[in-house]
């Protein structure tokens, strides 16, 4: 174009109008490409661990401030435009359909908002015996968004077995204290089942065949509540009822890393009259819910035994381990139960008091309060029936110690420390519980010896290798099967390792068996090692 | 937010828990500020006596378990930017955090915020219309809490519900940013008709040049 042309064009008045139409025209296409450009940023936070036992708890958002969620989701509105009726769905197949969690009326630009999920599973969870891993599938959507633009997110969490606890679904690296590794404690008041006919059908008998009649919920006399606390004491040892353990591994799921306990219910111990300190405690939480008294579970290191709220504030408490049985070295007589568990509320005061967070309570009806109650439990004749024959012949124990002599925690140590078998072996500290081929998808896994609190364990290998040096890189890719990573450091026949995700810190010694080699090793939580470390020692040395 | 009201009483009552009843009434203040984007800035003041300071100390002095214990009080938020200050000489400790998506939305775009009490005393402050006060007494933790509650300027609407569960809870409105998302698109309608009329006005008066030419 030439100059004169130029000057000729832009000398038309017509330009100036032109231009400003041709900027209107450019403000709307910039409007119209701004309105299409949704984005919607989302960050999900799951909960790695379902317990059945807690079904209850999880559909209500009020218990404890909303802690036990199958997610929450922060849900971002990153783009220009004003969204409208965002819907947030999510199912779990083959527990719960689609389920519109929340519709949000409009986000505006910038706008966070928070959807936690508060699933309602069916009563019928609570028939899983085994865990299974499921998946939870979200959706969010908003009016005028299209395909693309819909936003779908997928996790995978555990569902557990009715009877399996998780003590704590807060991620290793983030576990500060021993509150931390107890955080889910209050559910266990889900095991707690006042209203099971089973348990209904044990505390009558208590209260007739035993007591002769009571009246401690009514009077709240100190004395009429500890001739109960007595009474239900009695009873467990009358009938036979003994010491057992259960099976409790640490297992790593996701980032959390737990111990997780196998709890049997109330009406489980009462038909297999045996249990451990934990089940028991519950099993008295049960019957003495049932009778209309406070019951509270106190927690020390690697222990529990149940109590009563009295209604002065303060509290009584017995020990309910001291049936003991007749393999163990004595049994107590409900008076030295409830001394020795009066030193242990002495302790366990003195300890709370001075804020040691290894010590703590569970208050059963002040939970059930909050919203965590027990499951729901059916009738069955044939458990009804057990337990009829069992309460029938109440016989005492030759065994009983009822002298008034016991004291202390004699009877915990009482288990002398054993010898783990074969020609290559160790020393078992008492009380420690020993599972044999714990875990099928590793072969080579012996045995597992766990610690009464969990926090440490001594492993078993039986490989068949050819030499050290290739036991030990099957001991590595084994447990790299299961998710393990284990490092090690070997210097002959000693073995310094460490695992993830859990964090075990190991020690431990490789020796010629036949058929191959054995790996002997034992450790504690990394962060707990230093207190085991005298314990370690012992077992390291012990291994010959 | 009631969670949140026991927090560092519930430290106080345990360190002190074999003499509780020698305790005075201990007073705790919780400012929220609500944005614009429904996120809000807590922030949390309390001074100790002599005794509870020199108890508290390794928790106030370890950020880790104090934020940790902050994310456990508001399990179900996104929590984020804590700041933590500690005054030794007045023995008073700052904490201050931000909450995202503290207000929640409903299907009317109505907004909410819950208090997870029953029938509290809720005072409107009367320097400032958009500024609410609860005082709740706590009997078992013998604390006196504080609650400001400072809604965004453009609240319109305010409003104390409760929910099936008589649990109150903050309604309010907040304008939505149709009319600023749309200003480009009312800019260019202006400019448009602006551009239009100049051309109608100019090819108008070239057409009456072009006639008074022709006469």
């Amino acid at each position: 174009m030439s100059g004169s042309n130029f000057l000729k064009i832009f000398k038309n008045q017509f330009f100036v109008p032109l231009i400003i139409i041709l900027a209107g025209i450019i403000f709307i296409i910039v409007h119209l490409i701004k309105a299409n450009n949704s984005s919607v940023e989302v960050k999900i936070d799951k909960n790695p661990i379902i317990m059945p036992a807690a079904y209850n708890v999880y559909c209500n958002s009020n218990v404890l401030g909303g802690k036990y969620y199958l997610f929450k989701s922060k849900i971002t509105n990153n783009g220009n435009s004003v969204l409208e009726n965002v819907i947030v769905k999510y199912n779990v197949p083959g527990y719960i359909d689609w389920t519109e969690l929340s519709t949000i009326g409009k986000l505006m630009p910038g706008q966070s908002v928070v959807v936690s999920c508060y699933p309602k599973f069916d009563k019928k969870i609570t028939k899983n015996t085994t865990e299974s891993v499921e998946t939870a599938n979200i959706t969010i959507s908003w009016d005028g968004a299209k395909p693309s633009d819909i936003i779908e997110e997928d996790f995978s969490f555990k569902i557990l077995g009715v009877n399996s606890f998780a003590y704590t679904s807060i991620p290793a690296e983030e576990i500060i204290g021993p509150s931390d590794r107890f955080d889910n404690k209050e559910l266990l008041a889900c095991f707690v089942t006042p209203n099971d006919p089973v348990v209904k059908n044990y505390t009558q008998t208590i209260q007739s065949k035993l007591l002769k009649g009571e009246e401690a919920s009514v009077s709240n006399s100190p004395d009429e509540v500890l001739r109960v606390l007595l009474g239900v004491y009695e009873m467990t040892r009358l009938s036979g009822m003994v010491y057992s353990g259960t099976k409790g591994l640490p297992q790593s799921l996701d980032d959390v890393s737990t111990p997780i306990q196998h709890i049997r219910l109330p009406r489980e111990l009462i038909t297999n009259n045996t249990g451990l300190c934990i089940e028991l405690s519950l099993l008295y939480c049960s019957i003495l819910s049932n009778m209309g008294l406070n019951p509270v579970v106190f927690f020390t290191p690697g222990h529990a035994f149940p109590g009563i709220r009295l209604n002065d504030g303060s509290y009584c408490a017995i020990e309910a381990t001291g049936i003991g049985g007749e393999g163990l070295e004595s049994v107590m007589g409900a008076e030295d139960a409830f001394n020795v568990g009066s030193q242990e509320l002495k302790e366990f005061i003195a300890q709370f008091s001075s804020g040691n967070q290894e010590y703590s309570l569970i208050d059963i009806h002040y939970l059930n309060q909050a919203g965590i109650t027990g499951m729901e439990l059916e009738d069955n004749e044939y458990l009804n029936k057990k337990t009829d024959e069992i309460t029938a012949n109440l016989t005492d124990s030759p065994n009983s110690n009822n002298n008034g002599s016991g004291g202390g925690n004699n009877y915990t140590n009482s288990k002398a420390s054993t010898r783990f078998p074969g020609s290559f072996s160790f020393n078992i500290p008492a009380n420690w519980l020993t599972y044999y081929n714990p875990n099928p998808n590793v072969p080579i896994a012996k045995a597992v010896i766990d610690s009464p609190d969990h926090y440490a364990a001594i492993n078993v290998y039986d490989i068949p290798a050819n030499s050290p040096q290739n036991a030990m890189n099957i001991l590595v890719q084994e447990l790299s099967k299961i998710g393990i990573s284990f490092e090690y450091n070997s210097n002959g026949q000693n073995i310094e390792a460490f695992s993830y995700p859990n964090n075990f810190k190991w020690n431990g010694k490789i020796g010629k068996i036949q058929g191959g080699y054995r790996v002997i090793i034992v450790g504690a939580f990394s962060s707990y090692y230093n207190s085991y470390y005298e314990t370690i020692s012992k077992i390291f040395n012990s291994i010959k | 937010m009631k969670r949140l009201f026991c927090f560092l009483s519930v430290l106080v009552f345990i360190s002190n828990f074999s003499y509780s009843q020698e305790q005075n009434i201990n007073k705790e203040s919780y400012k929220y500020n609500i944005e614009n984007n429904g996120n809000a800035t807590v922030a949390f003041s309390r001074s100790f006596n002599a005794s509870q300071w020199q108890q508290l100390q390794n928790y106030l002095n370890n950020q880790a378990l104090m934020k940790s214990y902050l994310e456990r009080i508001y399990p179900n938020r996104f929590l984020d930017d804590f700041k933590f200050e500690n005054n030794d000489a007045d023995r008073t400790c700052n904490i201050s955090f931000n909450v995202y998506g503290y207000c929640d939305v409903d299907k009317k775009g109505k907004w909410m915020i819950k208090t997870g009490l029953k029938n509290p005393e809720i005072t409107q402050l009367s320097d400032s219309k958009n500024e609410y006060m609860i005082v709740y007494m706590n009997p078992m933790l013998n604390t006196q809490q504080t609650h400001v509650f400072k809604f965004p300027s453009k609240a319109k609407n305010i409003k104390i519900e409760k929910d099936a569960f008589d649990y109150s809870y903050f309604e309010f409105e907040m304008p939505s940013s149709s009319f600023i998302n749309s200003i480009f698109l009312w800019t260019g309608l202006i400019l448009i008709c602006i551009g239009a009329a100049l051309f109608i006005r100019l090819f108008l008066r070239q057409k009456q040049k072009k006639s008074i030419n022709s006469i």
